[in-house]
């Protein structure tokens, strides 16, 4: 569930941080980097409010040679005049590959990768079950229409256009030799 | 619309009553509501994956707001976060 953020105080400015890692960092690199990210802030007079591990993600192209990464979002509260100073170290890390550092927006809220995709999912099935029910409509009234065509079909009079009472040719050889006829 | 017993009713389309888009359930581009605006929408979330996609066409271009009915506001907005999505390689540049 989202979470709104407590007001900060006239000096500090909430941030979320957005950090791309490697996939090739082995268990204990990676919680080497997570720590150094953390001492990162916290030298500068941040402090950790919330953070989300996407895990393992595929990239929408290639970053410094890699197809795959994990993410990691944190909300720092810090002085601003450490923003800039936290940005540039951060380019530096090595285990980092893309880094984005903003000032939240008003009414911002705090949604989990696994909320988000809960989400996400239920919504997929909605959609899904709306299409289904519009798809049997559809063929009902399909199957309607064509009982309907088929009872109309057996009701219409014989005419001998369609075949009814003898064949066209026939009915015409009787009207031309109709003597009553005056062509 | 008339259609004759033996014949499926097959709709004729003028010009004037020629469908705008396959589902008919939509009104005409141009005059379509804004999505985030009935959703009470007050920022867009770079991180929203599911939600920059519906907005972004095969080669990941953002999608004019002539056709998805967003507002200026929210169009703005839209922009700063697929271009945040794909500084951080969530959305494509270009497919």
């Amino acid at each position: 569930m989202p979470t709104t953020l407590p007001s900060t105080t006239d000096n500090t400015r909430i941030y979320e941080c957005m950090v791309l890692l490697s996939m090739q960092l082995s268990e204990k690199e990676l919680t080497q980097s997570l720590r150094a990210l953390d001492q990162l802030f916290e030298e500068r007079g941040g402090k950790k409010l919330k953070q989300d591990a996407w895990g393992r993600q595929g990239l929408a192209f290639p970053i410094k040679k890699h197809r795959e990464g994990q993410y990691m979002v944190f909300l720092y509260e810090l002085p601003p005049g450490a923003a800039q100073a936290i940005d540039s170290a951060l380019r530096l890390e090595k285990a980092v590959l893309r880094h984005l550092l903003i000032k939240i927006p008003k009414h911002y809220e705090f949604v989990t990768f696994v909320d988000r995709a809960a989400a996400w999912e239920k919504e997929k099935e909605k959609v899904m079950q709306e299409r289904e029910q519009e798809r049997e409509e559809a063929l009902k009234q399909k199957i309607v229409h064509q009982a309907t065509k088929a009872i109309v079909t057996k009701d219409l009079p014989s005419s001998p256009l369609l075949g009814g009472e003898g064949s066209i040719d026939e009915k015409l050889t009787e009207l031309i030799s109709d003597e009553d006829l005056h062509l | 619309m008339k259609s004759s017993p033996n014949s499926f009713p097959m709709k004729i389309f003028t010009s004037k009553s020629m469908p705008h888009t396959a589902d008919p359930s939509l009104p005409p581009p141009g005059k379509r509501p804004c999505p985030f605006c009935k959703q009470g929408a007050m920022w867009i979330d770079h991180k929203d994956y599911p939600t920059l996609k519906k907005f972004t066409n095969y080669f990941s271009a953002i999608k004019k707001r002539y056709y998805t009915g967003v507002c200026l506001r929210h169009q703005k907005m839209l922009k700063t976060a697929v271009e945040r999505a794909r500084f951080m390689g969530i959305i494509a540049y270009r497919k």
